[in-house]
Order: C-alpha cells, then sequence, then structure tokens
C-alpha cells in the first residue's frame, strides 16, 4: 500500500485515515464472517470468502482512484454520469423484462444496475443544487432535485424492487437540508410518505394531517402552495389503501409479516424471528468465531448478505455488533465534518449524499437483522457479501477521502 | 454559496450527525436489549431452534395363529424422505434422488406436489429402499438437503401367501381415507401406512399403535446433525398383537389342497363358538407385494387378473349353495309337520317328478321312493321338491335367514357379502304381484338352486348350527389382543351363540343321521370318506350347484366327530363339477391335517373307531 498511487495519497496530511481505516476494518470483518456463514453451507467452484477478498481489493483500489480525481472532474461528468446510469436501469427493464435486478456475467458475477445510479443521483443533485441560483423560492429549486430521485426510484421499483428503491428519494432530502432547506420544508416534503404510513389508521392520519396543516399555516406558505401540499397529503392518504391491492402478494407479506411475525413463525416472519433469535443468543460475547448454531444449522435466512449482522452479533455478542456500530458512527462523523469542512458546495453536497446512503443502508440492514424493521434485502456496507454494493460504497468512500483532501477548493 | 459561511455548515453538520446519533442510539438499545436482557429467553429459543421433532412410527402389531405361531411381524426397512424446502434447489435435489433411486423424476416431483398442506414435514418418498441406496445417499448427504433416511418397520410373512385375504394388506393412506380419519381425530399424515384389506383393516386400531418423538438436531436444512436426549421424548407405543383363531397347518393343507388353477374357497369353523380354523381363498396373492410401494403393472396384474386374486371368495364369493341346502329343507319341512323322518314321498322315476304338467329331473334318476335319511344321502332332488313344494316359501325362507342365510353372518373381516334368500317380497318386486308361481320357485329353492346366492362362510355357519345342536355363532377370527408392553391378554368379546327358536332336537338329530350317511352310508354321496378317516366319523353334504356360466360348482360341507362336533369344514370349488369328487378331497385333507394334530383325541377312541 505504502507504492504508486498509494504512496502519493498517503503522504497527502489531508488523508482522513481515521475513515479508511475504518472502512478497511469493516472490509476485514466482512470477509471473516462471510467466511463463517458461508464455510459449510454453500457449495461453489470458488468460495464466497475468496471473491469477498477480490471485491474488497477491487475496491481499494477504485476507492484510490477516485481519490485521486479532482473534484471538477466529478462536477463536469455528472449529468452524463447520471445519464448513463438510467439508461442502465431502463437497459434491465427492456432486457430482462422486469424480473431481475442484475445483468448476469460469466463466472456468476451479476452487476446491479441501481448501485452505480446511487452515485451518480448523488453528483447530478449536487450539482443542481450547487448552483449559485438556487435559494428554494422557486418551486423547480426542490423539485428539480425531486424529480432527479424520482425517476430512478420509480425505475427500480417497477423491477421490482421496492427496498432498494426507496434509498433514491432518501439521498436527496439531506441534499436539501444542507443546502438550506428548512425543518418545516423538510416535513412538508416527506408528509406524502408520512400519509402513506398512517394510511391504515384513520386516527394516526388524522393527527398527521393536523400537524400537517399546522406547519402550513405557520410557514405561511401562498395560498396555491398550501392547498397543493395538503391535497398531496390527502390524495396519498386516500390512494394508499387503494394501491395496496396492487402489490406483489410477496410485498404485502413482508409489510405484513413485520408488523407481525409470530403470525406465521415458518413463513416469512421465520427471517424475523430467527434474526432476532441469533442476535439475542450471542449474549456479551457471543459462542465464538464459527461457532454460532443459528448461522452453522443455516437457520439464518442469507446470512452471508442480508443477515451478517445476525452472523456477527451471534458469534460475537454485544462486544463484535457495538464495534461494527462504532466503526460506522466513526465513519458517518468523519464524514459529516468532512462535509463541513469542504468549502467547494459541489463537494460537500457529494459528501453529504454519500453519508446518506451509507447510513441509510446500515440503519435499514442493521434494523432489519435487530426486527426493527421490514426485510428489504439491502446489504449491509462493506460487511455484506456483494460485489457491485461493494464497488459503489467504496466510490462513496473514495469521493469522500478525495474531497476531504481537497477540501481547500473551490 | 457565497452568502454561506462555515459555521453555518458546521450547524447543519451538527444537526445531521444528531439525526444519525439518535439512531444510532436506538439501534444500540436494542441490540442491548436483546443480547443482555433476552438473552436468556432468545438463548433458550435458539437451542430449541435445533432440535427437530423426529416421529418415530410404532411397530405394528403382529398377527398369530391359535398355537403362536407368527403370521405376521415386521423387519426393519430403511425408508427415504424429503422435507420441502422449495426454490431452485429443490428441483435439483429431486433430479439427484430419483437418480439413485433409480426412479422416475417426474413421478417423485408429482408425489411432493401432492403433499398439500405439509409444507415442513418429511415426506416419505420411496420405501424400503436397498441398502446401496442408503449408502449411496448417505455419501451425497451434503448435497442433498432436507433428504432424510429413517427406518420404518416393513411387514413381514413367515408363511407367504398362506391366508392373505385373512391378514390383509397395507396401504400408503390416500387423500379420502385420510380426510376422513382426520376429520375423526385420527393422528394420521400423508405418508402413513393403513390397514387396507383382511385383518390389517378391520383392526387398524389395535395393531396401529401411537407414534412417538424423539429429537435430533438437525441444520435448516433439516440433515441431521446428531441425536439428542431430550426430556419431550415421547416413544411410541407399539401396536397390540392380534391372537387369531386361525390354524395354519389347516389353512396350508386347505390351501395346498387346489389344483394349480383351481378358484375356490375353505371355510373351517369350531362349531360350537364360531372360531374360524380356516379360511382359505384361491386364488390368492402376495402380500409382500403391497408390502413396499406398489407399483401400478403389479397392481393391474393383480386386478385385471379373471380369476381376481384380490376377492376374499370365503366371505365374499356369492354362489347358489346347491344340494347343501336340503338340510335345511328337511329341517322346514319336519318343522312345518309336512314330513316325518318315516314318509315316503313319490318315487325318484327317470321321467322325474311333475308339478302341474311340468316334469323337474332328480340329478341321479331312479332313487325310487325314499325316507328322510335315505333322501339325505343320496342327495335326491326329487325328494325334496316335494318337501319344499309341501312346506312352502315362508317357513324355508325364515328358517334360513335363522341359519345365517340372506344376510351377512358378522365376521370380524372386512367386504363381507350378504348373499340372498328370497321372499314374498323379493318376487313381487321381481316378478310383479301376482305373476309368479310359489310352488314353480319354492322347488328350486328346495334344493339350493334358483335365487338363493350365498357365501361358503354362510354355509358353513348353516352347517355348524346343524352339527352343535341348534345353536346360531358368529364366526370370528380374533380370540386375544397381546398388548406387548406387559405382555397382558385381552380376551376379545365376542358374540354368544344363540339358540334358534323353535328347533327341535328331535328333527336335528334326524337330519344329522342323514348327513352322516352321506359319508358312512352305503349309497352315500361321498361314502369314500369314512374308510379314508378311521376314528373320525363325518357327516356331511355333497353340492353340486347347476352353473349357467359353465362348469357346476362343487360343494362339500361337513363336520366332525359326528357325536361330538369339534369342527366344520365347508368347501367350494368355483366350476369344480361334482361336489364328492372336487370338493370333499380337499375337506378330507383339512380334516385330515386337523385330525394329525387334534391335541384332544385320546387313543382310545380311534380304537373304537377302529371296531367300525
Amino acid at each position: 500500500m505504502r507504492g504508486g498511487l498509494g504512496a502519493v495519497l498517503w503522504a497527502r496530511r489531508d488523508f482522513d485515515r481515521v475513515l479508511f481505516w475504518s472502512v478497511v476494518a469493516l472490509l476485514v470483518i466482512g470477509i471473516a464472517f462471510v467466511y463463517s456463514a458461508t464455510v459449510e453451507n454453500v457449495q461453489v467452484p470458488t468460495p464466497l470468502h475468496t471473491r469477498q477478498i477480490v471485491w474488497a481489493l477491487l475496491g481499494l483500489a477504485l476507492l484510490f482512484l477516485v481519490t485521486a480525481l479532482p473534484i471538477q472532474f466529478f462536477y463536469s461528468t455528472s449529468y452524463i454520469l447520471y445519464g448513463l446510469a438510467i439508461l442502465l436501469l431502463v437497459g434491465i427493464l427492456v432486457a430482462v423484462g422486469g424480473s431481475s435486478r442484475w445483468f448476469d456475467f460469466p463466472l456468476g458475477i451479476r452487476f446491479q444496475p441501481s448501485e452505480p445510479a446511487k452515485v451518480a443521483l448523488i453528483l447530478a443533485a449536487a450539482r443542481y443544487l450547487a448552483g449559485r441560483n438556487v435559494s428554494f423560492r422557486r418551486v423547480q429549486d426542490f423539485l428539480v432535485p425531486m424529480a432527479l430521485g424520482g425517476l430512478p426510484f420509480l425505475l427500480v421499483a417497477r423491477q421490482p424492487d421496492l427496498g432498494t428503491s426507496v434509498i433514491f428519494p432518501v439521498i436527496i432530502i439531506p441534499m436539501l437540508f444542507w443546502r438550506g432547506l428548512p425543518l418545516w420544508a423538510i416535513i412538508l416534503l416527506c408528509s406524502p410518505g408520512l400519509s402513506v404510513m398512517t394510511a391504515f389508521s384513520p386516527l394516526t392520519w388524522g393527527l398527521m394531517l393536523l400537524v400537517i396543516g399546522a406547519i402550513v399555516w405557520r410557514a405561511r406558505l401562498r395560498r396555491g402552495v398550501a392547498a397543493a401540499v395538503l391535497l398531496t397529503v390527502i390524495a396519498f392518504g386516500v390512494l394508499t389503501p387503494m394501491a395496496w391491492d396492487h402489490l406483489h402478494e410477496y410485498q404485502k407479506q413482508r409489510i405484513v409479516t413485520f408488523l407481525n411475525p409470530q403470525q406465521d413463525r415458518l413463513g416469512a416472519g421465520y427471517h424475523i424471528i430467527q434474526s432476532t433469535v441469533a442476535v439475542g443468543s450471542g449474549g456479551l460475547l457471543g459462542k465464538g468465531y464459527l461457532q454460532g448454531t443459528q448461522t452453522k444449522l443455516n437457520f439464518l435466512p442469507e446470512q452471508h448478505t442480508d443477515f451478517i449482522f445476525s452472523v456477527i452479533a451471534e458469534e460475537t455478542g454485544l462486544l463484535g455488533a457495538l464495534t461494527v456500530i462504532l466503526l460506522f458512527s466513526l465513519i458517518l462523523a468523519r464524514a459529516l465534518r468532512a462535509a463541513a469542512e469542504i468549502r467547494n458546495p459541489f463537494g460537500q453536497l457529494v459528501v453529504v449524499g454519500a453519508t446518506a446512503v451509507l447510513f441509510f443502508h446500515f440503519v435499514v440492514n442493521v434494523g432489519m437483522a435487530l426486527g426493527l424493521l421490514p426485510i428489504t434485502g439491502l446489504p449491509l456496507p462493506f460487511v455484506s457479501y456483494g460485489g457491485s454494493h461493494l464497488l459503489s460504497q467504496m466510490v462513496l468512500i473514495g469521493l469522500i477521502l478525495g474531497f476531504r483532501m481537497r477540501w481547500m477548493e473551490y | 454559496m457565497i452568502g454561506d459561511d462555515i459555521q453555518q455548515h458546521r450547524r447543519r453538520g451538527r444537526v445531521l450527525f444528531a439525526c444519525c446519533a439518535v439512531v444510532l442510539a436506538f439501534l444500540v438499545l436494542r441490540v442491548a436489549q436483546l443480547q443482555v436482557a433476552r438473552h436468556d429467553v432468545l438463548h433458550r429459543i435458539g437451542e430449541q431452534n435445533r432440535l427437530r421433532p423426529l416421529t418415530v412410527q410404532p411397530t405394528r402389531g403382529r398377527i398369530y395363529d391359535r398355537q403362536a405361531r407368527i403370521l405376521v411381524d415386521n423387519r426393519p426397512s430403511w425408508t427415504v424422505f424429503v422435507t420441502p424446502v422449495g426454490g431452485v434447489g429443490q428441483e435439483r435435489v429431486i433430479a439427484e434422488l430419483a437418480g439413485i433411486l433409480e426412479t422416475p423424476s417426474e413421478s417423485m416431483r408429482e408425489r411432493m406436489q401432492q403433499r398439500r398442506g405439509y409444507q415442513y414435514t418429511a415426506l416419505p418418498v420411496m420405501r424400503d429402499v436397498s441398502f446401496d441406496a442408503v449408502a449411496h445417499i448417505r455419501e451425497r448427504a451434503l448435497d442433498l438437503p432436507g433428504v432424510t433416511i429413517q427406518m420404518e418397520p416393513r411387514r413381514r410373512y413367515p408363511f407367504g401367501t398362506l391366508a392373505a385375504h385373512v391378514l390383509g394388506t397395507l396401504r400408503e393412506i390416500d387423500e379420502a381415507d385420510l380426510t376422513e380419519r382426520q376429520r375423526q381425530g385420527q393422528d394420521y399424515l400423508f405418508g402413513d401406512m393403513v390397514g387396507k384389506r383382511g385383518l390389517e383393516l378391520t383392526e387398524e386400531e389395535t395393531l396401529r399403535g401411537t407414534r412417538g418423538v424423539e429429537y435430533v438436531e438437525v441444520d435448516a436444512h433439516g440433515r441431521v446433525v446428531r441425536e439428542v436426549t431430550s426430556a419431550a421424548e415421547r416413544p411410541p407405543r407399539h401396536g397390540r398383537d392380534l391372537l387369531t383363531t386361525l390354524d395354519i397347518d389347516l389353512q396350508l393343507a386347505a390351501e395346498s389342497a387346489f389344483h394349480d388353477t383351481a378358484r375356490g374357497a375353505v371355510v373351517a369353523l369350531d362349531p360350537r363358538d364360531g372360531a374360524v380354523l380356516v379360511l382359505a381363498s384361491v386364488p390368492g396373492f402376495d402380500p409382500l407385494d403391497f408390502s413396499g410401494v406398489l407399483d401400478t403393472e403389479t397392481w393391474n396384474r393383480l386386478t385385471n387378473d379373471p380369476d381376481r386374486p384380490l376377492l376374499n371368495r370365503a366371505v365374499a364369493g356369492l354362489y347358489p349353495p346347491a344340494s347343501t341346502l336340503k338340510v335345511l329343507t328337511a329341517l322346514a319341512g319336519l318343522q312345518q309337520g309336512v314330513i316325518t323322518p318315516t314318509t315316503r314321498l313319490d318315487p325318484c322315476v327317470p321321467g322325474g317328478w311333475a308339478l302341474g304338467n311340468r316334469p323337474f329331473q332328480c340329478w341321479s334318476p331312479g332313487h325310487g321312493s325314499l325316507m328322510l335319511v335315505e333322501a339325505l344321502e343320496q342327495s335326491c332332488d326329487v325328494y325334496f321338491y316335494q318337501v319344499g313344494v309341501r312346506t312352502g316359501l315362508k317357513p324355508l325362507h325364515d328358517l334360513a335367514v335363522q341359519f345365517g342365510l340372506g344376510h351377512r353372518v358378522g365376521i370380524d373381516l372386512p367386504d363381507e357379502l350378504a348373499g340372498s334368500f328370497p321372499d314374498d317380497g323379493w318376487y313381487n318386486r321381481r316378478l310383479g304381484t301376482g305373476r309368479w308361481n310359489e310352488s314353480s320357485q319354492v322347488i328350486n329353492l328346495a334344493i339350493g338352486q334358483g335365487e338363493i346366492l350365498a357365501t361358503p362362510l354362510q354355509v358353513a355357519v348353516m352347517t355348524a348350527v346343524v352339527a352343535n345342536g341348534g345353536e346360531r355363532v358368529t364366526p370370528f377370527l380374533v380370540r386375544e389382543v397381546l398388548e406387548p408392553a406387559d405382555g397382558t391378554l385381552q380376551p376379545r368379546s365376542h358374540e354368544p351363540s344363540q339358540p334358534i327358536p323353535g328347533l327341535d332336537s328331535q328333527d336335528l338329530a334326524v337330519v344329522r343321521a342323514g348327513m352322516e350317511a352321506v359319508s358312512n352310508g352305503e349309497h352315500g354321496t361321498a361314502r369314500w370318506l369314512a374308510p379314508r378317516l378311521p376314528g373320525i366319523r363325518v357327516a356331511g353334504k355333497t353340492g353340486t350347484g347347476q352353473n349357467p356360466h359353465g362348469e357346476d360348482h362343487a360343494w362339500f360341507t361337513c363336520y366332525a366327530p359326528a357325536e361330538a362336533p369339534e369342527i366344520v369344514v365347508t368347501v367350494l370349488v368355483e366350476n369344480g363339477g361334482g361336489g364328492s369328487t372336487v370338493a370333499a378331497p380337499i375337506a378330507f385333507e383339512v380334516l385330515q391335517a386337523w385330525a394329525r394334530t387334534r391335541p384332544s383325541v385320546p387313543a382310545t377312541v380311534v380304537g373304537e373307531g377302529g371296531v367300525r
């Protein structure tokens, strides 16, 4: 690591070593527990942990490559990259007929176009929001970023991969906040989502509507805008029960199961229960590396991808689980500090968006493993097995590290 | 962003981090809740999680004959189970398993789809697999998730095909049976074996037992990691054994007395209580054909065979009883007072006996004018035509019903048929009221022809009533039930013998004298029998049933010893010809075997017999 490009980078005082080594530590943990999760159960020509090592090395190389590129490069190519990412998403819908999330390549390698789309969206939205005339006094100032996030959201939701698609609008919100959109406005932006979540409980929905109404009143919006916001909220509340009937059976099942996992202990609720049992049975220090019974007996579903956190928690207990959470907290803290230090507004926004992606994945994945959130299939960044995802996360880290090194550039 | 200063960004960074921190703190609390507060509970669940209950099939009860010889017991065998896990892996597993078991994968896939609501229970896909296949599957265990092998007891028949109809068969439970038994609250699962015929069916509850549970540590693919001793273990309650009344020596004598191509039945009863010593139906089948998975080819061969080997002719074969019924006609005539033992009726002459202007022939014209004993001895049709006409339909019918004809006699076997003995109503329905003549119908019934149909078992019961002095017996096969756990014997209660009201012992004595003459008299239709069974006096009646579809059915029904009857033997040979020449020799074989093994025959009795 101390030769070539790495050596050049290493010399830079502003390379965030804490952030970098936290990522490396998570990569090592990931490889170790992909090994633990798959050593006995999955029979493939190349063991998955070996593949994961290759992906990690490729990811580090990509990280350094991204770090080496100037901010201006990403600024100028952002819209092109966004266009390409959208083309890939359309391509998979057309090519595979809407039934797959991957392009399949030889050697069992799968490429998931929703991964580069996350990076591209961050860059494109950051470029738009970094524009000098963005002030949120005009509707398009937040409608355009929302549209940028909405397009990949719809395309990925069509795949259908509802879990992954939610990330796209979620990326935009902290970026808007960073650009100066007040909190009340963000609540209003989220209000259609709140309306959907409360649509099945009239009382909660009514309360939510009152709060939104109060915010609209306090914000002294123009009448037209206020009416549009309230009508949208009401429309979402009314349409959600109708849309429910159009969901795929497995999607309904996942939501129902999340709400009441005991209802179907051997069906879909199985995953949630088995995962909490794995975590809980780990105790303070865990059952020991390679000793997890839930893992070894294969009761955990998708344990090397979706439920890798459960494997770690079972085998290394509270100690291991807190270590992973701590490492992520360090990455988040360092990334947000970098965002405040960087002077280039485009750079700031990119770092905020990248942080949002990492955070969202982390929370959704760990929340799922702990039985707090429905099963969405989002991986744990740097730890879960999987190439496309690991590479896209490494690109995000590369952006954060690289922009941080160039904090003085404007 | 010219106006924005670093302070503002610091603040927003703190706000964002605060939001993140709140969420992260929440996750930390949840981790602590699961791993510290709920650790004990979840740890225990995790332990149970690895334990899979495994049903242990009870050993099915054995079936013994009257001398405690084993007729049916069990041997260990291997059964391959698949726990459906779904997904693409399932297809590969099925394909590979089908290859090892050398069976088409389509049929196996079909079987997996039949499983209905039993997604998570192991389903038996192949029974009685070879040791080689078991070894092969064990070797490939890692590539065959969800495939398990369990020991299951299978039926074994030490006497081969003997008494197959009585012992019965097992088959895998079918949809309708399963639904019905589950509805009744019985513990049956898809893939269970259940009695389908014979005693296996009627005694299903006695033989089956209750399944047990043991625990094994498994992985999520159902692969057994190791066995675990657990307090929740429940051993299976094994099925109870049946002590039957069958005598396998006599059964063997009966079945081997038939020619290879013959069809027929033999029933031997103890006339004192109705215990069944022999119940044979020829041709038989091999119950082993049913013990594993019955292939369609074997099934088609058995069901399409014109000789109908699966039919238990002893209880479900219907034949005109022919001259064996003359015993009843004689009794009815005596009872009604239309004849006395010394009444001589119109002579049997070559021209036959005319009812109106229609002559009815005797099977052997020229018997002359006979009294009752002689008429039975020579089985003179002309004599019994006249008795029948004098007695009338109703008295004959009523007596026949009292003797067990025209309805099920109630043996503990499935599929017993009632046969028929017509009465007024029957003819009115069949021929139209007033459009039939009683005499011309009863004249046929009197010699056991016409619309009478009886099973060999019914004829045996009828004979037993004559033999035991007028008591209607209910035949049975199961005498006692043995609880294998503690060796206790529980006698099976049976319908006691019922004296037939209005039956005069003098009348019976005359009929019995006639039957004795059949095998002992100078002109007896089976007079060859007595010299060949020294020491045992046999009383019997031959029958040769006219059969419009072919050769006559041959009957012989008898009891012995005549003085104090201990056994009734009834033989029917389908399309055999004459009762005396075809059926009586089979009865002779049975009686000879009986005499050989009869423990209660004192030597003096044999000596006395020798005097004759």
